[in-house]
């Protein structure tokens, strides 16, 4: 069986990159649009990785970071993709319990062995 | 009638006769219709043609970057023998079904850009080769020597985003361009695509080097790997001010604290901008010998720099800062007491405690009671 | 008796003619400034500003009175904004209703005992709040005595941290990248910037969720949708054109960012009149030009604030009352710049501008009628004249409507939908009948309140009024709203 990734991200162009990059390695993708909806997919569903934006209409990623890590039941691995590179920010994320921050821009490639890493 | 054409016009202007006044009102009225008229079909028109650029601009976009991410994703894994017939096979694909209008062309780069912008390592490479055998490069270059300044800062903006070494001589020739857009990218491209000396145009730049030049500067320093940033000393001697101000800027964004005694030799600098930042870097290091150094100099500053100095006291926090600034307070200093209490209240220290006559004054006790 | 009728008519044709020709220099330069602009930004990313830390410091002052509704989720969506070095103080110019307990509720607020530095006189202050929740570092309310908006501006530029001031309404809704922009003609020009003025937009209709601009759309109403044509002429075509003089007088109360150096010396907002977004800018002008020291005024035309204005005819009134009174009170304070080549742009033309096209031109519009009447009831009207000038005059505002509405298509386009574009251009056929009686009355109703001396919020104060018009539960505070510098005035 296939391993299931929620995409949350705003960008179309990096959307379609994720796409087609991990569609590539197999993986069954499940995407939202702005932070809103990546907290009712988060919730509707159990998912084997979420890979969030940060800056994103609606509710922040922080939230999703949060929702996924302490919001329910169980946890998801987390893996943050941002352009916000601050210091303070990669805490703030990983105090959140965020597993991974790869800052943008970034390298699909890396990105993947990434997620290969968490999910197992 | 021998009539001078000065005096008839004299005539019309100082006293028209009611007739003249009344065509030129008509005639007036009927152009204004007539601009109505032609303003409303062209925004009517402006739309319709927007609507169908957009159009249009959708539909390839859709396509290219759907050949772009299956062009860079197989790229990514392949050997150069691969990539090379990869590369052949995309871009021919693209300039055979896009490169003929320059409104295609325009979307393409578009696209690429964008992508760009979110990707790095070897599907930036990918990206970056595409460009070129595109020959996006040879229309930047032409526009670069031949645009306007808008369109050569564009085109620089591109070449260097794109990562084309060769281009850096001519985009060079641009530095003290007169246009300030088009120096400040010409000095984002000599820093990212000059590998050996990524400041060097530091040396040469003549034109003042404003704060939103900095930020971007900055912006783009930071991106580099820390082994590449160079040590700012050669331009804390620069005689272009806004160069020093950066240097200082730098050193301390950058931690080159061995630098610190050159700095501080600056806070002598005759501008007036160099010695604020100077006070800046003192005091974002918590540097000891900053508070005695300003003790020495406050007396002679100008107001403006005195105001400076105590705030930059209030974030040393060691004991010599505190208690100059205890003096200034207690004494009333130049007239610094309430900046004083500010910069000591900053730093944590009680100041309400210890000078309670400084509290703002309490209102009235008798308030205005609500209106009903 | 026929001398006099051709003497008026040719007087109202000059002062048509001088009106009109105004306007149209002021669209064409503004359109070559709008080019420009849009040149100069094309490729921007203001995202580097966000988290540099080379970015300067700001302040935004919100004054608040009597906003207990909404101002627990207008503070959240201050707090929001995409920047990093800033603070958002508000201050509470001594609300009736339940302002400050609920912002003190919501934000875990506590009161701080610190010193201030009291550069600014203002009504006492009665305590300075901040959380003890980090997430709301940025927070500082300010609790004082009321004593009008200016008043509660300048407490707010004497609790600022930061060097910048952006003094906004607390109920607009801004822009995510609003301080980015703003800052950034501060940063980059060569002579320094006292003041950076931006674009306000009638939100009315418009689709808000959390404080943040979801869609846009022409207001249903037949007053929002007028005030829509009316920015866009005052910010699209007049202010542009000013900006590119050098020549702004007026920045909106409702979004602007100055320095506060410049401003404290100057001497802060004047509590004394009821126009003191433009009174400020007049008199930091007058403080440079004066020091002969290097300055420059910058205007940025993106639409970066959002508010809602008066829907119904008697709070617009109100506004417009307000704004010529304002308007008159700053000519007035400042009337030694009037010709004065001594304050170059300002004097020789702005403030004519001003005092010629904003002041007098609804007077002399009235009037006109006037006398028109009495010339008809005597029989010694020139009917022919008469109508073709208000024909002319008709066509000229029409299409000064239709140039502005061709400039919001070609740069920034809110209104993505085909019906609000004609929705906009019916609107501007019936703007000059509908409308611009209203504003005449409006006007001269403003002169007359003046000329009765209903010009201080002092003595509103002392009279026991409140000193700001009370402002209705869901609906805008009236004086909280800009004011664009040029209407169509038709003379």
């Amino acid at each position: 069986m296939s391993k299931k990734i929620l995409i949350v991200e705003d960008e179309p162009l990096v959307l379609k990159a994720l796409e087609f990059r991990l569609k590539k390695d197999g993986y069954d993708l499940y995407v939202a649009r702005d932070g809103r909806e990546g907290l009712q997919l988060l919730q509707q569903d159990r998912y084997d990785l979420v890979l969030t934006d940060l800056m994103m209409p609606f509710n922040n990623g922080m939230e999703i970071v949060n929702m996924a890590k302490n919001g329910l039941a169980y946890k998801t691995p987390v893996i943050v993709l941002s352009s916000m590179g601050l210091e303070a920010t990669v805490l703030e994320a990983f105090r959140l319990g965020a597993d991974d921050f790869i800052t943008k821009p970034f390298s699909p490639m890396e990105l993947a062995v990434r997620i290969a890493r968490l999910i197992k | 009638m021998q009539q001078l054409p000065g005096l008839v016009l004299a005539e019309l202007i100082l006293m028209p006769s009611q007739q003249t006044v009344l065509t030129i009102a008509t005639w007036l009225m009927i152009i204004s219709w007539m601009l109505v008229v032609g303003i409303g079909v062209f925004t009517v028109g402006a739309r319709v043609y927007a609507h169908k650029q957009q159009r249009k601009k959708i539909a390839i976009e859709a396509v290219v970057t759907d050949w772009l991410m299956e062009y860079v994703m197989m790229a990514e894994d392949a050997t150069e023998t691969e990539l090379s017939a990869l590369l052949e096979e995309t871009s021919t694909k693209i300039k055979n079904h896009y490169m003929g209008s320059s409104f295609a062309r325009r979307v393409v780069k578009a696209v690429m850009l964008d992508m760009n912008r979110h990707v790095r390592g070897s599907v930036a490479d990918a990206l970056h080769r595409l460009y070129t055998s595109l020959l996006f490069d040879v229309l930047a270059l032409q526009t670069l020597n031949y645009g306007e300044w808008h369109e050569q800062a564009e085109a620089v903006n591109e070449l260097t985003l794109m990562q084309v070494p060769y281009s850096l001589p001519y985009i060079e020739q641009h530095r003290n361009h007169r246009n300030k857009l088009v120096r400040l990218q010409t000095q984002i491209a000599e820093m990212k695509l000059n590998e050996n000396h990524p400041l060097g145009f530091l040396s040469e730049v003549k034109t003042p080097i404003h704060a939103w030049h900095q930020a971007n500067l900055y912006a783009e320093l930071s991106k580099l790997p820390k082994e590449k940033i160079p040590s700012f000393r050669p331009w804390l001697q620069s005689r272009n001010y806004t160069v020093v101000i950066f240097a200082i800027k730098m050193v301390r964004l950058f931690n080159q604290l061995d630098l610190q005694p050159y700095v501080l030799m600056k806070s002598l600098h005759p501008h007036l901008e160099v010695r604020r930042e100077v006070w800046q870097f003192v005091s974002y290091f918590h540097i000891a010998v900053g508070a005695e150094l300003i003790e020495h100099l406050l007396p002679d500053a100008e107001p403006e720099m005195q105001l400076v100095m105590i705030e930059c006291l209030g974030n040393l926090q060691t004991m010599e800062s505190e208690q100059l600034l205890e003096q200034v307070i207690e004494t009333d200093l130049y007239g610094l007491r309430i900046e004083a209490a500010l910069a000591l209240q900053r730093s944590g220290y009680d100041v309400l405690g210890r000078w309670p006559e400084l509290a703002p004054p309490p209102p009235p006790l008798v308030t205005p009671q609500p209106a009903h | 008796m026929h001398y006099f009728v051709w003497l008026f008519d040719h007087a109202i044709f000059a002062f048509s003619l001088t009106v009109m020709a105004s306007y149209a220099f002021l669209a064409i330069y503004a359109a070559m400034e709008m080019v420009y602009y849009k040149r100069k930004t094309k490729y921007i990313d203001y995202g580097i500003l966000v988290a540099s830390p080379l970015a300067p410091g700001v302040s935004l002052i919100a004054p608040a009175y009597n906003e207990g509704l909404n101002i627990v989720d207008n503070i959240k969506s201050l707090l929001s904004l995409f920047y990093n070095n800033y603070e958002v103080i508000i201050v509470n110019d001594g609300s009736k209703d339940d302002t400050l307990a609920k912002m003190i509720a919501a934000y875990d607020l506590v009161l701080s005992q610190e010193v201030v530095n009291l550069k600014l006189q203002t009504k006492p202050l009665r305590g300075i709040y901040r959380s003890r929740n980090a997430a709301f570092r940025r927070l500082v309310v300010v609790d004082k005595v009321n004593g009008g908006k200016a008043d509660a501006l300048n407490i707010g530029v004497n609790v600022s941290s930061k060097n910048l001031v952006a003094c906004i309404d607390v109920d607009c809704i801004l822009e995510q990248y609003a301080i980015c922009k703003m800052v950034k003609p501060f940063m980059e020009s060569t002579k320094p910037v006292i003041a950076v003025g931006g674009v306000i937009r009638v939100a009315n209709s418009c689709e808000i969720e959390n404080g943040r601009l979801i869609s846009t759309q022409v207001p249903s109403q037949f007053f929002p949708r007028i005030q829509v044509l009316e920015y866009f002429r005052a910010f699209l075509m007049g202010r542009m054109a000013w900006a590119r003089m050098d020549g702004l007088l007026l920045i909106s109360g409702a979004l602007g960012l100055f320095d506060k150096q410049i401003m404290i010396a100057a001497g802060g907002y004047n509590h004394k009149t009821v126009g003191e977004d433009m009174e400020v800018v007049v008199r930091m002008r007058g403080y440079m030009l004066e020091r002969k020291l290097p300055y420059t005024v910058k205007y940025i035309p993106d639409p970066l604030c959002w508010t809602e204005a008066p829907v119904d005819a008697k709070i617009l009134g109100r506004q417009r009352n307000r704004w010529t009174r304002g308007t008159i009170e700053t000519l007035l304070l400042h009337r030694k710049m009037f010709f004065n080549p001594k304050y170059g742009i300002i004097g020789m033309v702005s403030y004519p501008y001003w005092f010629f096209f904003e002041w007098m031109a609804p007077i002399v519009e009235v009037l006109g009628m006037f006398a028109f009447l009495i010339f008809g009831v005597l029989g010694y009207a020139n009917w022919p004249f008469a109508l073709v000038m208000i024909g002319l005059i008709y066509a000229y505002a029409v299409m000064l409507s239709f140039c502005s509405i061709l400039y919001e298509e070609v740069s920034f386009r809110q209104y993505p939908a085909w019906s609000d574009l004609f929705r906009l251009m019916a609107t501007a056929f019936f703007e000059p009948i509908l409308y611009h009686p209203r504003q005449l009355i409006w006007s001269i109703r403003g002169n007359i309140d003046w000329s009765r001396g209903k010009n201080t919020w002092g003595e509103m104060v002392r009279t026991g009024l409140s000193a700001q018009p009370k402002p209705t539960a869901a609906g805008p505070i009236p004086n909280a709203n800009p004011s664009p510098a040029t209407a169509a005035t038709q003379s």
